[in-house]
C-alpha cells in the first residue's frame, strides 16, 4: 500500500460457531478506489487481511442473488453497492437480518428452501398435453400477468426487509409468495386451488401488515408486497366464494 | 459431531433500526387518531339523540382550547395517515390496465390523494355553507 | 466459486430449454442405470483406498501449518499469466512463459497457507482446493495450446502458424495427469458428423463465402 493510497474502514459482524458465543464486530482497513463494490471490499479482506472471513458470492453483477448483506443496516446486494457512496465514513456490513447466522456473513437458508418447495414453484398443467400436441401458447397479455413476478433471484433481501418474518419465521414471506403468485396467474397453470391452501393458512399472506419495505429493497423490481397483498384479496374471495360454490375454493 | 450453531439475533427494538420502519410505525400510530376522531363523531351522534341540551353541551365542550388543540393535532396525523395510505396503495392492489398500459404507482397514489383532497374540500364547503 | 443454482426460476423463454434438459438428463440417467446394472462389480476396497487418499490430501491442506503463500496471490498470478500467454492471439514464446509460470505456481502451491482451521463454512479451505484444480486446468490449457502449431477458432497464432492445419491438428488435444510434473499432451481422433471445419469469414469475404455456399446448395 503506497502512502497516497486512500483507505476505507469496513466493519464486519463476525461469528464463528465453533469459537464465538455471539457475533462481534471487527474493523478492517481496506484500500479504496471509487470503482469498488462492497463485495470487492470484503473480498479484499478475505484475500489479504483475514482468510477466515466467510460470505456467499458468485456472479458480481446482480444476477445470481448470492451476495445479499445488511450494509449500514439496509439489505442490499453487496455487488451493486459501492464503497464510494459511503467514503470516507466507515461502512458497516452484517449478515442479512431476520435469518440465523451460520458463520460471519453467511445465513442459514434451509427455512427458505422449504418454503420454496412448499409453494410448488412449477407449472401444474391445467390439462395434460402430449409432445405431439406441441407447446402451450400464450398471448403477450398473459405473459405480462406474471412476468414481473418471475424475475425473482432468491436473494432474500425482501425477507431481511420484512419485520413480520423477523418476528415470526414461519411466515411464508415475500419472495416465496411472489413466486406462488407467478404460477397462480400463469394461464398454463391449474394448480391455484392447491396453492391457495398455503395462502390462506396460518403462515400465509395475513402475516403481512403492508410495511412495503420488501418491494423497496428488491433489486429486480418484483414488487413482492404486491403479490402478497393481491393474495389477501384472493384469499378473502376464496373464503366467501366457498359459501356460494361448495365445490369451489380451498378446503 | 455437528459443529453448526446458527445464531438467531434478537428482534428487540426492531422498528428503531431502520428509518423505513420508523415511518411505518408512525403511519400505524396515526391510525389511532383516525379511530379517536371516529369516536368523537359517534359521541356527537349519541348526544344528538339525547336531545337539544345534551347536543349543545357537547358543542360547547368542543370549543375548549384543549379540544381545538387536539383537533389540529388530529388533522395533521390524519393528513399524514392519508398520505402514507395512498402511498402504499399501488402495492396492495391488482394491476390497473388503462389502454393496454399498466397504470404507474404514482398515478394511483396521485389520484387517491386528489380524491381525498377533493372530498375534504367538498365537505368543508358543505359544512361552511350550512354554518352560514 | 460458491455456485447457487436456481432450479425453481424459469424465465418464460428458458422453460422449454429446461424441460429439454430434464428430458435428456433423464435419458442419460436411464442409460447410466442400465450400464451400472450390466457392469461387473468394482473393487470396492481399492475405491475406498483412493477416496481416503483424496480426503487425506484435502484435509492436509487445512491442517498443515507454517505455509507462506497466500491463496489470492497465487490465484492472481495464475490469472495474469493465462491472460498474458493464452489470450486470443498467441505466440510460442509467451505460451512457453505461461507454462513455466504455471509450473512455478504449482510448486509454490505446496507452500500454500490456509489460515482458517474451522469446520463450519470454511470458504478459505474451499478456495485452496479450487485453486489446486484450477492450476491443473490452466496447465492443460496452456500446454495444449503450446503444442497446437496451427490456428483454429479462438486459438489464433501469430508466429508462423496463422492457418488451420487439418492434416496435423484436426484432433482433440488430450492432457494426461502426470504426478509431480506438467501434463503429457497427446491426441485423439475427431469424429465429424454435420459441421465440417471451415473458415469463418466476415465482411466482404463473409458475404462471398455465403454466396458460394448458397450456390453450391442449389
Amino acid at each position: 500500500m503506497s502512502e497516497h493510497q486512500k483507505t476505507i474502514e469496513i466493519e464486519v459482524l463476525r461469528y464463528n460457531p465453533e469459537t464465538d458465543k455471539e457475533p462481534h464486530r471487527q474493523v478492517f482497513e481496506v484500500p479504496f478506489t471509487d470503482d469498488m463494490s462492497v463485495l470487492q471490499g470484503v473480498q479484499y479482506i478475505k484475500d489479504y487481511l483475514d482468510g477466515s472471513l466467510s460470505f456467499r458470492w458468485s456472479c458480481r453483477m446482480a444476477i445470481c442473488g448470492s451476495c445479499g448483506m445488511m450494509i449500514n443496516g439496509e439489505p442490499n446486494l453487496s455487488c451493486q453497492t459501492f464503497l464510494r457512496d459511503y467514503y470516507p465514513a466507515r461502512v458497516r456490513v452484517e449478515a442479512l437480518a431476520h435469518f440465523p447466522i451460520e458463520r460471519d456473513l453467511v445465513i442459514g437458508m434451509e427455512g427458505f428452501i422449504e418454503k420454496l418447495e412448499s409453494i410448488q414453484p412449477y407449472i401444474i398443467p391445467k390439462e395434460a398435453r402430449t409432445l405431439a400436441q406441441g407447446e402451450y401458447l400464450q398471448t403477450p397479455e398473459q405473459l405480462n400477468a406474471y412476468e414481473q413476478f418471475s424475475s425473482c433471484i432468491n436473494c432474500l433481501l425482501c425477507y431481511a426487509a420484512c419485520p413480520q418474518f423477523g418476528l415470526n419465521s414461519s411466515f411464508v414471506g415475500p419472495a416465496a409468495i411472489a413466486l406462488l403468485h407467478r404460477y397462480n396467474v400463469d394461464s398454463r397453470d391449474g394448480g391455484k386451488a392447491e396453492r391457495m391452501e398455503l395462502v390462506n393458512a396460518e403462515e400465509g399472506v395475513f402475516n403481512c401488515t403492508a410495511v412495503g419495505y420488501c418491494s423497496e429493497v428488491c433489486p429486480k423490481h418484483v414488487d413482492p408486497a404486491n403479490a402478497v397483498n393481491q393474495n389477501k384479496t384472493n384469499s378473502a374471495m376464496d373464503y366467501f366464494l366457498r359459501f356460494l360454490a361448495p365445490k369451489g375454493g380451498a378446503k | 459431531m455437528n459443529k453448526r450453531r446458527p445464531y438467531v439475533r434478537s428482534m428487540d427494538g426492531w422498528w428503531r433500526k431502520n428509518p423505513y420502519f420508523v415511518e411505518y410505525m408512525i403511519h400505524e400510530g396515526t391510525a389511532l387518531f383516525v379511530a379517536a376522531y371516529a369516536a368523537i363523531l359517534l359521541t356527537g351522534l349519541v348526544r344528538l339523540s339525547q336531545g337539544e341540551a345534551a347536543w349543545t353541551a357537547w358543542l360547547t365542550a368542543l370549543k375548549n382550547p384543549w379540544y381545538i388543540g387536539f383537533h389540529l393535532l388530529a388533522l395533521v396525523a390524519i393528513a399524514y395517515h392519508t398520505y402514507t395510505w395512498f402511498k402504499i396503495m399501488p402495492r396492495t392492489m391488482p394491476p390497473v390496465v388503462v389502454g393496454g398500459q399498466r397504470l404507474s404507482a404514482w398515478a394511483i397514489t396521485g389520484s387517491g390523494l386528489a380524491v381525498a383532497a377533493a372530498a375534504s374540500l367538498g365537505l368543508l364547503a358543505l359544512v361552511w355553507g350550512m354554518a352560514r | 466459486m460458491l455456485q447457487r443454482r436456481h432450479p425453481w426460476r424459469q424465465p418464460p423463454g428458458v422453460e422449454f430449454a429446461v424441460r429439454a434438459v430434464r428430458f435428456w438428463t433423464r435419458r442419460r440417467g436411464e442409460e447410466a442405470a442400465r450400464f451400472a446394472k450390466a457392469a461387473a462389480a468394482g473393487n470396492s476396497a481399492s475405491l475406498l483406498k483412493q477416496a481416503q487418499a483424496v480426503e487425506q490430501r484435502l484435509v492436509g491442506l487445512k491442517t498443515k501449518t507454517g505455509g507462506s503463500e497466500r491463496i489470492a496471490t497465487l490465484r492472481k498470478e495464475m490469472a495474469q499469466t493465462m491472460e498474458d500467454g493464452c489470450g486470443i492471439y498467441r505466440l510460442a514464446e509467451t505460451m512457453q512463459a505461461t507454462c513455466d509460470k504455471l509450473d512455478e505456481l504449482k510448486e509454490r502451491f505446496k507452500d500454500v497457507n490456509v489460515e482458517d482451521k474451522s469446520s463450519v463454512w470454511n470458504t478459505e479451505w474451499l478456495l485452496a482446493i479450487e485453486l489446486e484444480y484450477q492450476l491443473d486446468v490452466a496447465q492443460t490449457m496452456a500446454y495444449s495450446a503450446l503444442h497446437r502449431r496451427e490456428s483454429r477458432g479462438a486459438h489464433q497464432r501469430l508466429d508462423g502458424f496463422e492457418q488451420r492445419d487439418d492434416v496435423n491438428f484436426l484432433k482433440h488435444s488430450q492432457a494426461h495427469y502426470v504426478v509431480g510434473g506438467p501434463p503429457r499432451i497427446d491426441y485423439g481422433p475427431v469424429k465429424i458428423t454435420k459441421s465440417q471445419p471451415g473458415t469463418r469469414a466476415y465482411g466482404a469475404a463473409g458475404e462471398k463465402a455465403e454466396q458460394e455456399r448458397k450456390a453450391s446448395h442449389v
